[in-house]
């Protein structure tokens, strides 16, 4: 029983990076997305528009599949937790990037233009006027986010990444014992989960009252 | 009390800001109809008319937050633009736009930001100039408009009044060269108008030049060198004060005073 709890606390472990090296990427990578779609040139709206959209339709077991063994193909060897974590992150950025862009939204276009006529630049007044009134209301959807990507990081297991339910699934056809194993996964993530969601909910709280304060 | 007229001499001469044919189209609609319009140094001019006409339009195309359609622009003697041919001149907009200090209706003071803080954004980040120097400036000028127990108060501790007055500050701490007032007092409660029209008269009569869209005429009688009466987008009378409200020469500037008398 005890070895079953370490094997299965190496598996947390392998799903807790790539879950974490997921939500980097998607933390990240969203931020550039956004901030390059308050770009005004139209070409590059529509070209990023379209790398969104497409980004949020395909399955991510696919871009999981098509980094691992696609760029396999290329001659260029992924590992499976490095593939896990680049696919599960670009993946996520697409919904990342709508995150910031609907906290760019909240700081209006009165706001802007107080920066503007003191004369700062346009980039200017994201880094010291909208960003710091935006990042109170990104962190619990960020946190969300990897919430969702500890729970999204099982479908690693699909290119061999030894995270939780690759490790449980091997156990299983070991022993028989799946009521057990499946029991103890359940109690690994509710532990990890539950602090978080709880954080996420006191923290939403705290955004809503600031966001009361300022209006 | 009658404010006193600028003394003319050559360093005064030539306007810090001039407008020539002013015009600005939104979606069809023709705001402004070619507007001559210019400001002399230490000059305060009130700009009143009835909502819609242009009034703020006509600020907004001053520090080119909103491009003009059609006219000409200078910022002392300088050109800054011509619209429609040539477009903004090679000025540096953000160096123009940091001396022309703008005061909103809605104050628009930064909510993340303490009073402080508010104040010396633009001289730290426009002007490098070093902190310690920018706050110990900032604070001497929110001492300046009665304010120095608020220093480190956000905005949302604030009254309506005492946020405007930060935020005349603000516009203060660039050193401008004129500052534009845009309905200053509109958003305030009743109460808190006299605090910020008093701070007002105290710049006029320190010699600041200023541009005020405002609706209170009473103001603009004791403190303005100049009323324009801006009706559907032109300027249909302007002159000093005391003339256009004891003898206006046109039939609508008695109906917009007349409105304005009774607020």
């Amino acid at each position: 029983m005890l070895s079953i709890l370490a094997e299965l606390s190496r598996g947390a472990a392998t799903t807790l990076t790539v879950a974490f090296g997921a939500w980097f990427v998607a933390a990240s990578l969203g931020f550039v997305l956004a901030i390059a779609r308050q770009n005004r040139s139209l070409l590059i709206q529509v070209l990023l528009d379209f790398v969104v959209t497409v980004l949020r339709s395909i399955p991510q077991l696919v871009v999981l599949y098509l980094i691992f063994f696609g760029l396999g193909g290329f001659g260029l060897n992924v590992g499976s937790v490095p593939a896990a974590i680049l696919g599960l992150g670009v993946t996520d950025a697409a919904f990342t990037a709508e995150y910031y862009r609907a906290g760019f939204l909240t700081v209006t276009e009165r706001q802007h233009e107080a920066g503007l006529s003191v004369g700062l630049s346009r980039f200017q007044v994201l880094r010291l006027i909208v960003l710091p009134q935006t990042i109170p209301f990104m962190i619990p959807p960020l946190l969300n986010s990897f919430v969702g990507l500890l729970k999204t990081a099982t479908i690693a297991a699909a290119v061999g990444a030894p995270e939780i339910l690759y490790r449980a699934q091997s156990i299983i056809t070991r022993t028989g014992d799946i009521a057990a194993v499946a029991f103890t996964v359940v109690v690994v993530y509710v532990v990890v989960t539950l602090p978080l969601t709880n954080l996420v909910g006191r923290l939403e709280a705290r955004a809503r009252a600031r966001g009361r304060r300022s209006a | 009390m009658a404010p006193v007229p600028p003394e003319s001499n050559a360093d005064d001469a030539g306007a810090v800001l001039e407008f020539r044919g002013l015009q600005k189209i939104y979606a069809g609609h023709r705001v402004l109809r070619g507007i001559d319009f210019a400001v002399q140094r230490g000059e305060r001019v009130c700009v009143l008319g009835p909502s819609g006409s242009g009034k703020t339009t006509l600020l907004r195309c001053t520090n080119l937050l909103t491009e003009p359609t059609a006219g000409s622009l200078f910022f002392k003697g300088t050109s800054v633009g011509q619209w429609p041919a040539r477009g903004r001149s090679h000025v540096n907009l953000r160096e123009y736009r940091s001396h022309i200090g703008m005061v909103f209706q809605h104050f628009e003071l930064f909510p993340h930001l303490t009073a402080l803080e508010n104040v010396v954004l633009g001289p730290i980040h426009v002007r490098k100039l070093a902190s310690e120097h920018a706050k110990e400036r900032g604070y001497q000028l929110l001492k300046r408009v009665g304010l120095a127990e608020k220093v480190h108060a956000y905005p949302a501790t604030l009254s309506g009044g005492q946020q405007q007055r930060v935020a005349i500050a603000r516009a203060l701490a660039m050193d401008p060269a004129v500052i534009l007032f845009d309905e200053p007092t509109s958003a305030l409660d009743p109460e808190m108008v006299a605090e910020v029209l008093d701070l007002m008269t105290t710049l006029a009569l320190d010699g600041m030049t200023m541009v005020i869209v405002t609706h209170e005429t009473g103001f603009a009688r004791r403190v303005a060198d100049r009323l324009l009466i801006v009706d559907d987008g032109l300027i249909i009378e302007q002159g000093p004060p005391a003339l256009i409200f004891e003898s206006p020469t046109h039939q609508r500037t008695k109906e917009i005073l007349a409105v304005r008398m009774r607020d």
